[in-house]
């Protein structure tokens, strides 16, 4: 805030003072952003010093590593975890944004609110409600006893239907509110007009609402996997050490493993996953832009 | 049909709502065990939270980082979510893009390159670098609603400020600050929650230091289970409402997450 | 009226959103084979009536009765009907002959069969040989043409249309208009219209319903709706009027600012010392030089002069009450600005209306 008091001011004093507050931003965003950033690509080249962290040089062989069996398949599995959580996330989310934009404001508000507090939800306090409801002790398996569906109650976790659940779980309001704006934008009478040529509502979903949105609901799974890319604390809460992604891994070389160097370079491959899909996205989005509104 | 669509939402929305609600029953447990339905009642454990050293030392780290985090991320994303609108140049639209670049990204990324720019430079473990961190990785939030706030000012009402003699100062003070209000506190507001909750990036910058609640409550659990984690989480979970809540009704929450105006049909 | 058994009939229509009540209990018979047009100001309801006859809503109370059948419970899209929507509503993932047969195929018709009615059809809105191109790649008035042959492929019972021209400008509007009449009546087809222009309305239509709050105001021929107002407020939005409070002094003459206006008989609700409103239509009023007659005359003050070269019209002032007065060119008086001359309001042009 005081720094636009400076610019305002600085509008009869000089043409300078005015360009400080976007300056500050610019330095501020350039120094703690980008420059880590930076400095993450060099150190991915730099060589571990066993005992201290590392000492500059240029090889290449963190990325050499990554090549090994082991973390090749932890990639594969991240990327392929990630992808199943986003799309039942997406198959999951859709129908239900489309209802909610067509549900009444009051209820829209109360569902909005409801996801955003759902969403800012620390992953750590989600991996451990969703640790809880899948115990022994106090999870729905006392339920299923209690209607006499089981003799005994069991726990759920850790297993890859649990970590799933709760990837799914973890992404699905982000993806509500991704496809949020789309939808709501989405001109109902398209709908109505199927409705008046007799196609009945399923029909409508199916021929018009879904096609027309095609483009959104591919961007939103690709959103929606980068989203759950970054999940840390739920493959180990919920997983097995084998269930483990990249980003637990990058953690674990980083601060347990004091490889700084190879949890660099680990991390630098998976911007480069994420921005390419992100870039993706952004162009589909263009394409939309450009010729997609009738 | 609309039976079954109005099913269909409630039951997502108890499945939303099934991990929080057991937790909050696993919270008012009378024994340090984990059960549920509960065995007893006893609000201790939310006491415990206030009375713990060690957990309302987190607590305070929390409030305290959130605070100064979000007030930090409002004052980068202010300038450049004008400078954007004012004029629509190239480094504009650079520095946005930058500014959502945080989010779009799995966090794990920043946060590794603030871990290794914090060893270099120093700052490791302290909670100015937690603060300054956070509140880079969370201008994204302010950003976005401050800009939808600009996009929705007729710029003729500038134009027809300085006709009647506005200075670039004023203009800012008594026309675009009064109407951005509610989109800067609810940019605050989401910044502030997020960091609340925020973990990887706290524990990787000075996790071993400055104990914030998300890396206490996972650091317990790691060593086994008390009820005050289930209270924290109940307490973060009715804070993000509350707080959601008062955005909602002070400002247009559906326009501020992308619907159409109100009024359009 | 009378009442056709294949017409739609309108049985104590009743729809509350929350407390307003956008439609208050409409009784109507719309025969078949006729172009009726919903005309009234913005919010009077029209589009709700339409939306309900095409069972996107359903009625709080009442009945629609299509065909002697009532409509309640069928849902829209097993009504049959073709509407052409306000957005126009064309798909944007489909192509031109996908949209125009996307009834078809919901209908099960083979390839063959919808390849030769989409044609036919396209034909019929004047743009053959566009099937295969995108919505994106045609003018305003295309995507109309376009919509309108959608709507009409299955040969619907019903044809109805909400705003269908407002997106047009002016000029492609009026040539529209008349296309959609020709084309209506070339189909005989039952149509229902909703419009806030009453020069469409006047182009369009065989009926109008003219609407306020909910309510029909007054159902008839354009003409007869013209010349015989039922209401003060017909009277002042259909055409332009001169509205004047006066007061009843026996059964065929008022009071106007103690003046005596010798009107045509009035009607029995209009009973002597009673306030009522009188209106002139503009065209109707003749402006003389100097001072006013023994009845039937006003004197005013000309205020201003709008020579529009086809037409001109004169605003007056008497008092408070504000007098326009249009006549042709030739016509034209020799007044100037600042004036007083005789208004001459013509017993046969006065109606007058309870207050």
């Amino acid at each position: 805030m005081s720094a636009m008091e400076d610019d305002a001011s600085g509008t009869e004093r000089g043409f300078s003072l005015k360009l400080l507050p976007p300056a500050y931003a610019s330095v501020m965003l350039g120094l703690f952003f980008l420059v880590p950033l930076g400095i993450m690509l060099a150190v991915s080249f730099f060589h571990r010093v066993e005992g201290a962290f590392y000492e500059p040089s240029f090889e290449l062989t963190n990325y050499a590593r990554f090549l090994d069996a082991f973390f090749i398949r932890i990639l594969a599995f991240s990327i392929g975890l990630s992808i199943s959580a986003a799309v039942i996330a997406v198959l999951i989310a859709f129908p239900f944004t489309y209802s909610l934009t067509r549900a009444r404001r009051g209820t829209q508000i109360f569902a909005l609110v409801f996801l955003l507090a759902v969403l800012s939800l620390s992953e750590v306090i989600i991996g451990f409600s969703w640790s809880t409801l899948l115990s022994r002790t106090a999870g729905v398996s006392n339920l299923f006893v209690a209607v006499g569906l089981f003799e005994r109650s069991a726990a759920y976790y850790p297993s890859l239907p649990a970590l799933l659940l709760g990837l799914v779980y973890l992404s699905f309001p982000y993806t509500v509110l991704v496809l949020y704006p789309a939808l709501s934008r989405l001109d109902p009478e398209l709908s109505e007009a199927a409705r008046m040529m007799g196609a009945s509502p399923v029909r409508t979903f199916f021929t018009v609402v879904v096609p027309v949105m095609k483009r959104t609901i591919i961007s939103t799974i690709i959103l929606a996997f980068v989203f759950t890319l970054g999940a840390y604390i739920l493959p180990q809460t919920l997983g097995k050490p084998p269930h483990w992604t990249l980003s637990v891994h990058i953690t674990d070389q980083a601060i347990f493993e004091a490889n700084l160097p190879f949890a660099a370079a680990m991390a630098i491959l998976l911007l480069l996953v994420s921005l390419v899909m992100v870039a993706i996205t952004l162009l589909m989005g263009k394409e939309d832009a450009a010729g997609g509104k009738a | 049909m609309k039976a079954i669509r109005v099913v269909f939402m409630i039951a997502v929305f108890c499945l939303m709502s099934a991990p929080i609600l057991v937790v909050a029953g696993v919270s008012v447990n009378e024994k340090k065990r984990l059960l549920f339905p509960p065995k007893g009642f006893t609000l201790d454990w939310y006491g415990e939270l206030f009375t713990q050293s060690a957990w309302f030392n987190a607590l305070q780290n929390s409030v305290l980082i959130a605070l100064f985090a979000s007030l930090l991320a409002v004052s980068v994303a202010l300038p450049v979510a004008l400078y954007l609108w004012q004029r629509n140049s190239l480094f504009g639209r650079l520095l946005f893009s930058i500014g959502l670049a945080p989010f779009m990204l799995p966090p794990v990324i920043t946060a590794l390159g603030l871990l290794i720019f914090w060893v270099s430079v120093g700052g490791s473990g302290h909670m100015a670098a937690t603060i300054v961190s956070h509140g880079v990785f969370l201008v994204t939030l302010p950003l976005v609603t401050i800009s939808l706030g600009l996009e929705s000012i007729n710029r003729q009402l500038v134009e027809a400020a300085r006709t009647m003699g506005a200075d670039e100062r004023t203009v800012f003070f008594t026309v675009i600050r009064p109407l951005i209000t509610p989109y800067i506190v609810s940019g605050f507001a989401f910044a502030f929650v997020l960091s609340l909750n925020e973990y990887i990036i706290a524990y990787m910058v000075a996790g071993f230091t400055v104990e914030t609640l998300p890396i206490k409550i996972f650091n317990s659990l790691r060593y086994g289970y008390t009820p005050v984690m289930a209270a924290v989480a109940v307490i973060f979970a009715l804070v993000s409402v509350v707080v959601f809540g008062l955005v909602a009704r002070y400002g247009d929450l559906p326009r501020l997450l992308g619907a159409a105006a109100k009024d359009a049909k | 009226m009378s009442e056709t058994p294949g017409g739609l009939e309108l049985q104590n229509l009743t729809m509350n959103f929350g407390s307003v009540r956008a439609i208050d209990g409409i009784d109507l018979t719309l025969p078949e084979g006729k172009f009726v047009c919903l005309l009234g100001p913005s919010g009077c309801g029209k589009t709700t009536l339409l939306r309900l006859i095409a069972g996107l809503q359903n009625p709080s109370s009442g009945d629609i009765v299509f065909n002697g059948k009532s409509m309640t419970g069928v849902p829209s899209h097993k009504r049959d009907f073709g509407m052409v929507f306000q957005s126009l509503a064309l798909f944007p993932h489909l192509n031109i002959a996908q949209n125009i047969a996307y009834s078809l195929r919901i209908r099960g018709q083979s390839a063959v069969e919808m390849k030769t009615r989409v044609e036919e059809l396209l034909e019929m809105v004047h743009l053959p040989g566009v099937g295969d191109r995108r919505i994106t790649q045609l003018s305003g008035g295309q995507r109309q043409r376009v919509a309108i042959a959608r709507a009409l492929a299955i040969h619907p019972r019903l044809f109805l249309l909400d705003e269908p021209l407002s997106a047009l400008d002016a000029k492609l509007r009026e040539a529209m208009q008349v296309e959609l009449r020709q084309l209506q009546k070339s189909l005989g087809i039952t149509t229902i219209v909703v419009t806030h222009d009453q020069r469409e309305a006047m182009t369009m239509a065989d009926h109008v319903v003219i609407m306020k709050d909910g309510k029909v105001q007054q159902y008839g021929p354009p003409l007869e709706i013209y010349r015989k107002p039922a209401t003060a407020f017909v009277a002042d939005f259909i055409g332009a009027s001169n509205l004047m409070p006066c007061a009843v002094t026996d059964s065929a003459a008022v009071e106007l600012y103690g003046r005596k206006i010798v009107t045509p008989d009035l009607s029995d609700t209009l009973r002597p010392g009673q306030g009522a409103m009188l209106s002139v239509r503009p065209e109707d009023i003749h402006i003389l030089p100097g001072v006013e007659r023994e009845t039937n005359s006003l004197s005013a003050t000309v205020t201003f002069i709008r020579d529009l070269g086809a037409q001109v019209e004169i605003m007056l002032e008497h008092g408070e009450q504000h007098l326009i007065a249009t006549m042709t060119p030739k016509d034209k008086p020799d007044v100037a600005v600042g004036d007083v001359v005789c208004v001459e309001i013509p017993t046969e042009a006065c109606r007058v209306f309870p207050a």
